[in-house]
């Protein structure tokens, strides 16, 4: 089902982030949001999610039960161990257990299994945002929610990450929105590219990456971002 | 176990005797400055009270029944302090109601309350009253800032994955919570010993330390009351390593 925002407006204090933006994401396909720092995509991924309130418009076709979110930050329960920190977004909403086998498979994906019983803190930066990818994966929901997850990381561990997410879009194919200010990864990791300024939030562009030489496409958005 | 470590636990004993003995020493000096027994009255004599003191079954037959007022005061003062905090923690309409009142019992002179207790209640139930009252502002307004530093950004995780509630406060707010209970939990025991024994002074409950040291003030009779006091002390000491060791055991944030 196609994710559609109709006229959304959104502020805060006297900071117009939206003013009647509209988007449509289509379904099946692995959306980039490309801008800078500050322009408003973590904000508009917080209100997809619910995290944040809108002031008017529509959001239509999205279960905010069914989004499983990779945060910049990790956000792993420090007093709980890798494998309990999955368990805690599975499960039920707390009634049953996990689905042992589903999360064995998680956790072989992001090569965490040796790792399953260590405590965040026991973890490097990179480990732990594949904690952080490995909690999404094991929620299994419609809508795979991305923002900014490699931000730091250096490039082969970012590619390295990028692979799981491809592998289990490959597998479970959720809707993948996610939101970068890196022209690589956006062209290696999605499938549509919309370039955004702001704020207020509005759409420079829109590029498609499916079927096209990738260095072709980061000229293009380079251009665009250029003109920004 | 290893050799240092044996040497460790040595020099810590060691130390700690030295350190003893230094007190001692500076309590023996003072003694024999003044140079008179019913005002400080010589380590030794006190000592040797002490040993005379528990030697008797009455003795800890004392020790028990104010060191059950204290727990019982303490734990109400937990339970209550820990529920109310909880609530007010979570709710800022909750919080602006009760925190007036909180402010009000944590300026009041101690020995106000006691008075007032001493008419309410009967001898053996003023300690515990007093304990509870004392300690409860102490463990509400930790249990609320524990609540108010809550991680959001865990908060915030849980909600966007639909975390019951349940599992919520289970494994983020009340971990969170430990180490602010903990810190309460040794400053308030640290205080109910010392309130409690004050209201035992006032209110002659029978078989209580403040009933014995008010006796051996009307009496007159001061290394007997320096021993209680150090009974005192030895009490609240114990307690409060007991509780470190447990906390340290327990806490989730040894990690």
């Amino acid at each position: 089902m196609n994710i559609k925002i109709t006229n959304l407006s959104k502020g805060f204090g006297k900071l117009t982030i939206f003013d009647d933006f509209s988007l449509t994401l289509e379904s099946g396909s692995r959306h980039c949001l490309f801008g800078p720092s500050g322009c408003g995509k973590t904000t508009l991924l917080n209100l997809l999610a619910g995290l944040e309130t809108k002031e008017s418009g529509t959001i239509e076709g999205i279960d905010q039960r069914k989004i499983a979110y990779v945060f910049q930050e990790e956000r792993l329960i420090p007093w709980l161990t890798v494998r309990e920190n999955i368990e805690f977004v599975v499960g039920e909403k707390g009634k049953s257990a996990p689905d042992v086998a589903h999360l064995e498979a998680i956790l072989e994906l992001v090569e965490l299994t040796s790792f399953q019983n260590h405590y965040p803190s026991e973890l490097s930066g990179g480990m732990k945002q594949r904690v952080s990818l490995a909690r999404a994966f094991a929620y299994n929901g419609e809508i795979l929610v991305l923002d900014e997850p490699f931000k730091g990381l250096h490039h082969d561990l970012k590619l390295k990450l990028m692979d799981y997410v491809l592998k289990y879009w490959e597998m479970e194919r959720p809707h993948l929105i996610f939101t970068t200010h890196d022209v690589e990864e956006a062209v290696y990791l999605s499938s549509d590219i919309y370039v955004l300024e702001g704020p207020p939030v509005s759409i420079k562009a829109h590029t498609q990456v499916s079927g096209r030489e990738k260095s072709a496409v980061i000229e293009e958005i380079l251009t665009t971002m250029r003109r920004v | 176990m290893r050799a240092s470590t044996i040497t460790d636990k040595i020099m810590k004993v060691l130390r700690l005797l030295l350190i003893t003995a230094f007190w001692v020493g500076v309590w023996q000096v003072v003694h024999l400055i003044i140079g008179r027994d019913i005002y400080v009255p010589s380590a030794f004599v006190v000592f040797d009270s002490l040993q005379d003191l528990v030697q008797t079954r009455e003795f800890w037959e004392i020790v028990y029944a104010s060191m059950v007022r204290v727990l019982i005061g303490v734990m109400i003062s937990f339970l209550l302090g820990v529920s109310f905090g909880i609530i007010a923690g979570l709710n800022k309409w909750v919080y602006a109601l009760f925190n007036p009142l909180m402010v009000v019992i944590k300026s009041t002179p101690v020995i106000s309350i006691i008075i007032v207790a001493l008419v309410w209640f009967t001898s053996s139930n003023v300690p515990v009253f007093i304990s509870f009252l004392m300690c409860f502002p102490i463990i509400w307004t930790n249990t609320v800032t524990g609540i108010q530093n809550v991680d959001q950004k865990l908060l915030q995780m849980a909600k966007v994955y639909q975390v019951h509630r349940r599992d919520v406060f289970l494994k983020i707010y009340l971990p969170s919570l430990t180490p602010f209970m903990n810190a309460a939990m040794i400053t308030a025991l640290g205080l109910a010993w010392k309130v409690s024994v004050a209201a035992e002074v006032l209110s002659h409950p029978r078989k209580a330390i403040g009933s014995e040291l008010y006796t051996s003030k009307a009496y007159l009779d001061s290394p007997t009351l320096f021993a209680w006091t150090l009974v005192v002390v030895m009490l609240s000491l114990i307690f409060e390593f007991v509780l470190a060791r447990l906390v340290k055991k327990w806490s989730p944030y040894r990690r």
